[in-house]
């Protein structure tokens, strides 16, 4: 079923369900918003009289020019090497030397119905200024309680990647202003499908486990249209009053739309992430590893459009690719009354590949990667119970592959300024 | 004057002082449930219900949590011994639950009087009420 047409199937049952049992049923609205302005600082400068941007919300960032992780501004839009032209960035979703409010700003309205006997409903509504501030449906589905403890859920809701992929919207739920981007970095946030949860308490624990299976599609990854098919994982938290532990793995066929590797050409891969937030009094700390790739040695994803013709005897027309993807960080945070400052540093390690025409394999190098570091220091200032303002430097350092630093230059070289409210309400 | 307004000052924080160590040194609090209700149930039980990380008793009976209104220095008593939040913590944490659509505070229920009806009658309801008011209509879980 198409994702339009899966939309308003849903809505149209929310809404004559609510309609029909209008007597019984309890509908509750929470809301969220954020308002962030940001400025890129000391920008690389790359090929082409480019200048490297800062990608705030990778999700919506569409696919970059020439290779992933490459965010140009200029007043061309610049060309691969063998000429071809390829799309360029979603400028609304990334910093650059000018002032800008849409790469983190946002807002959202959650509806929640409940229509008794174990049954809800539940729709969050958000717009984004990386996509115009117009209202999607970010997630609707019907949740059911087979006992207390154990719950399925049917819809779309997001996709339960990182530690704070639940509520990864609303900034109001964490301390910075967005969640570092090296590890926050997959672009396929939600999925429609079934999920089955189970919770547990043992002594001072509680944990959780739950499965689901289904299917994602965004066509403004930074891999460009991309979707996951026979999607299935799970994920395993337990917690006590100091700590939370989470490990989440999930599997399916990805592909890019509109090239080599497209739905034909489905590539089996894993997405795997660890973490574990320690709360000590007025301290707390998070650390968060992911690591994601293909089980096949040879598979990798293609972020070359079909359309460009492949030349055997000149390596710059040959098609490329991605085969895996790592990060890793750690923050730290203080909170002094109504502030809490913080520090965290993250890295993630993007690697390419230049396949081979005449077997379709990845040719290993070592220097074809697209890599970056991030320390990032911040202050929130809780002034109003359910109001924040937020002020976050975040100074980033390109440590990719001098393959790739040679043709593309030093992409991830960029710092950014960002302060900015949120709100619930 | 200005010795007029410290004295004043001084002896309303006195008398708020007072009241709170009056109140924690004679008003135990208790946890209740349905008559028909004979789970035991310690700190954690009590703490998971009210966080919302079980919707179950330990017998797998549904629990559904009331708590006193948000002004009520019960509830700031319970929050501070039983859930070991601050507020600024428990406010981030609601918020956080709430917009997974997993779980939502538990109702409000305003005052001992009301909070003993509303458990009286439902099987499922767990809440709490200074133990000088308990009486037979509710069966007390946890004191402290």
């Amino acid at each position: 079923m198409s994702p339009k047409l899966l939309q308003k199937t849903l809505l149209g049952a929310a809404i004559s369900s609510a309609s029909l049992s209008a007597i019984a049923a309890e509908t509750t609205f929470n809301g969220f918003a954020s308002v962030v302005g940001g400025i890129a600082l000391n920008q690389e400068t790359l090929p082409f009289g480019c200048k490297a941007m800062f990608a705030a919300d990778p999700g919506y960032i569409g696919l970059a020019v020439g290779e992933p992780g490459t965010t140009c501004e200029g007043d061309l839009d610049p060309t691969n090497q063998a000429g071809a032209s390829t799309t360029s960035v979603n400028r609304k979703a990334a910093y650059s030397d000018q002032l800008s409010f849409t790469p983190d700003s946002n807002y959202g309205l959650q509806i929640k119905s409940d229509l008794n006997n174990g049954l809800s409903f539940t729709a969050q509504l958000t717009g984004r200024g990386s996509k115009d501030f117009q209202a999607e449906l970010e997630s609707a589905y019907l949740t059911y309680d087979f006992t207390p403890n154990t719950t399925l859920q049917a819809g779309r809701q997001r996709l339960p990647l990182y530690y704070y992929s639940d509520f990864f919207d609303v900034g109001y739920a964490y301390h910075w202003i967005r969640p570092p981007i090296d590890v926050y970095a997959n672009t396929q946030n939600t999925f429609e499908g079934v999920s089955l949860t189970q919770r547990a308490s043992f002594g001072s624990w509680s944990a959780q486990g739950r499965i689901y299976t289904g299917s994602a599609y965004n066509p403004l990854s930074r891999f460009g249209d991309s979707s996951t098919d026979s999607l299935t994982g799970g994920l395993l938290e337990a917690s006590n009053d100091y700590l939370r532990l989470r490990a989440s793995y999930v599997q399916g066929d990805f592909y890019v739309r509109g090239t080599l590797t497209d739905k034909s050409n489905e590539q089996p891969g894993y997405f795997g992430s660890l973490s574990a937030h320690l709360t000590l009094g007025n301290f707390f700390a998070l650390v968060e590893g992911t690591a994601g790739g293909f089980h096949d040695d040879d598979a990798y994803f293609s972020t070359t459009p079909v359309t460009d013709v492949i030349n055997p005897v000149d390596p710059r027309t040959w098609d490329r690719g991605m085969t895996a993807l790592d990060s890793a960080m750690i923050s730290a945070g203080w909170i002094f009354g109504d502030f809490t400052p913080h520090i965290t540093y993250s890295q993630n390690t993007l690697e390419l590949a230049i396949i081979n025409p005449l077997n379709g394999k990845p040719i290993d190098n070592d220097e074809l990667y697209v890599a970056a570091s991030t320390w990032t220091y911040g202050l929130r200032w809780d002034f109003h119970p359910s109001a924040d303002f937020k002020v976050e430097y975040s100074a980033r350092t390109d440590d990719s592959g001098s393959l790739f630093v040679a043709s593309e230059g030093k992409t991830q070289g960029v710092d950014v300024l960002s302060m900015g409210f949120d709100v619930i309400f | 004057m200005k010795l007029d307004k410290v004295i004043k000052s001084a002896t309303r924080s006195l008398l708020i002082l007072a009241t709170l160590v009056a109140f924690s040194a004679h008003a135990g609090i208790a946890v209740i449930v349905h008559p028909s209700n004979t789970d035991t149930l310690d700190r954690n039980d009590v703490a998971h219900i009210f966080l919302g990380k079980t919707k179950a008793f330990p017998s797998g009976r549904k629990a559904v949590p009331l708590d006193q209104g948000e002004d009520s220095l019960l509830r700031a008593a319970f929050n501070q011994t039983v859930l070991k939040k601050s507020p600024q913590k428990l406010r981030s944490y609601w918020a956080k639950q709430m917009f997974t659509g997993q779980g939502e505070p538990p109702k409000v229920v305003d005052g001992d009087a009301a909070m003993l009806k509303a458990v009286a009658e439902n099987p499922s309801a767990i809440g709490y009420i200074e133990d000088v008011n308990v009486d037979d209509s509710v069966h007390v879980v946890y004191l402290f």
